[in-house]
């Protein structure tokens, strides 16, 4: 039987695709099959705001331009600053 | 004193009064659990009142009073827990019907600080649902219901740290601890005229205390005043062998200086906001300019609203990944709470590490320009309290100071909002300070000053008629 976790997996490299020109019952069907269950038309609502939202978001980061040594920024544990104790 | 009066002093002012024998952390508690009991549930700001351990713990304060022993300045003060925070003896709802009876066995390390520094813990307070960490949109998504604003009713007292904020604005309370991961104690700062303060990351333990976001969430005081936050921050912060991410040194509130400060305006934060916010800003940038030199600058130009959104999204999912999973989103007060993450699970890991990698070129640019000064300055937010019955726009409405706001949130630098006046209906304002990272002293000696300068310790709400409907 196939680990749920991994169905995520699956999910979440065709939801990039999907993403990229997908249509919203193609996402639907990518959640329902994340979570098992089908949305309420409440969920289902939110979501595609939700994903509308991501996708803008993510459109914008994209644009930006990185080399490859620019490292994540993850854990504060150098904080350069006005050291007053 | 009167009553009102009484409530309203500062924590320096009541400790003065425990020491000079003009009342006991008994009266004291007594006092405050009866404004909780009465003004902080009519504006639904309370979860659980902790009457019988907080009389417990102020008689032991009084105790060691009398027998010499004097932990500082909050020793004998009471005050309130947001409930995202664990503390022993009462529930810790993180404001979801799905956790209103889950108890933890052991007290987060801000609770058992506060309570080594003397305080004394009356009430476990109002938060939205899982801290606004699966998304919300309408003021109600609240285990105990849309928390009022003391300086009208109707009107909303914002979030995630609500009953905090309306709680020390009412003066139930004379400080409360909230929380912070994109604005959760700044903007009720805002909306309830308290003085809310995000220190720099790693300066307060988050052990104990809900995770929504590992990279952003931070605990932070909510109090009268600039003042009455840097003594509670130097309590509550310092290194924590639970929490991977606090700073070695503890904090010692100094005050340095009362003028000749170096501040700065940021370029264009009064665009679209209301007239009585500009106004005030205005005001207090003439304040300041008495008590210093102040330069108008550019915010380094990132897409912090992006980075932000993007950065909450895979980790909230992530911290309530079974929550999630199980379909318990569905039972949420919070409509847009019900399908708003399910999307993040289509969420590339790539682009998470994206946002983090710009975050890290944003942060070594904020972090220059903050070194420049003693605090860049803004408006808290651009508008006044929102009606407390009506949804409000995500992320707030042409809220001004929201980069700012932005920009310290993923630098993790410090920043305080204090009031600087009244707008648009009698309802308060806030002014921004947003410091250098470790620059504490320096941002709440800026904004104390101005304070001074405005004379806002003056500023009270109307009194609260709690038999009144809102």
């Amino acid at each position: 039987m196939q680990n749920p976790r991994d169905d995520r997996q699956d999910a979440s490299a065709s939801g990039d695709r999907a993403l990229a020109g997908g249509t919203d019952e193609a996402l639907a069907a990518l959640i329902e099959r994340s979570h098992g269950a089908g949305l309420t038309p409440e969920q289902a609502t939110e979501l595609r705001l939700s994903l509308a939202s991501q996708t803008a978001a993510l459109a914008v980061l994209r644009r930006y331009a990185l080399n490859n040594d620019d490292a994540p920024c993850f854990i504060f544990t150098a904080v350069v600053g006005n050291a007053d104790g | 004193m009167d009553d009102e009066s009484l409530a309203f002093l500062s924590i320096p002012a009541l400790g003065a009064a425990l020491r000079e024998g003009r009342t006991t952390a008994v009266s004291l508690t007594e006092f405050y659990l009866n404004r909780i009991e009465t003004i902080g549930i009519a504006l639904n700001a309370v979860v659980t009142v902790m009457r019988d351990s907080s009389l417990r713990e102020a008689r032991a304060a009084d105790a060691e009073l009398r027998a010499g022993i004097d932990r500082g300045a909050l020793h004998g003060i009471p005050y309130g827990m947001k409930d995202i925070v664990a503390a022993v003896g009462a529930p810790t709802t993180w404001g979801a019907e799905a956790f209103r009876n889950r108890s933890f066995a052991e007290d987060a390390t801000v609770v058992r600080r506060l309570r080594e520094a003397g305080a004394i813990l009356v009430a476990k307070l109002a938060t939205i649902e899982m801290a606004g960490g699966l998304g919300y949109d309408n003021p109600g998504a609240c285990l105990t219901g849309a928390c009022q604003n003391p300086w009208d009713r109707g009107t909303w007292a914002s979030g995630s740290s609500s009953g905090s904020a309306a709680a020390v604005a009412a003066a139930a309370v004379p400080f409360a601890i909230g929380s912070d991961t994109s604005g959760s104690i700044l903007y009720p700062a805002a909306f309830t005229g308290t003085a809310g303060l995000r220190a720099t990351f790693g300066r307060v333990s988050r052990a104990g205390a809900m995770t929504l976001c590992w990279t952003l969430d931070r605990l932070g005081p909510l109090c009268r005043d600039a003042t009455d936050c840097g003594l509670v921050l130097q309590a509550i912060a310092g290194p924590d062998p639970a929490d991977a991410t606090t700073l070695p040194a503890g904090f010692r509130r100094q005050e340095r200086r009362r003028d000749g400060f170096r501040l700065a305006v940021i370029d264009g934060c009064c665009d679209g906001v209301e007239r009585e916010v500009r106004a005030n800003f205005d005001a207090s940038v003439t304040a300041l300019s008495a008590l210093g030199s102040i330069e108008t600058v550019a915010l380094p130009d990132f897409p912090y609203a992006e980075m932000a959104s993007v950065i909450t999204a895979a980790e909230a999912y992530a911290a309530f990944d079974d929550f999630i999973r199980a379909g318990r989103t569905a039972g949420l007060t919070a409509r847009k709470g019900k399908g708003h993450r399910l999307g993040n699970a289509l969420l590339p890991a790539h682009d998470y590490i994206r946002a983090q990698r710009i975050r890290e070129i944003a942060r070594r640019a904020f972090a220059g320009l903050t070194e420049r000064y003693d605090a860049l300055l803004a408006p808290s937010l651009g508008v006044v309290a929102c009606p407390v019955d009506e949804d409000f726009e995500y992320g707030l409405p042409r809220a001004g100071g929201k980069p700012l706001n932005l920009a310290g949130v993923l630098a993790g630098t410090p920043t305080i909002s204090v009031l600087n006046g009244l707008g648009r209906g009698g309802l308060p304002t806030g002014i921004q300070f947003a410091g250098a990272a470790m620059g504490e002293n320096a941002m709440l000696d800026a904004a104390s000053a101005l304070e001074r300068a405005l004379g806002t310790g003056r500023l009270r709400p109307p009194p609260i008629d709690v038999g009144a409907a809102p």
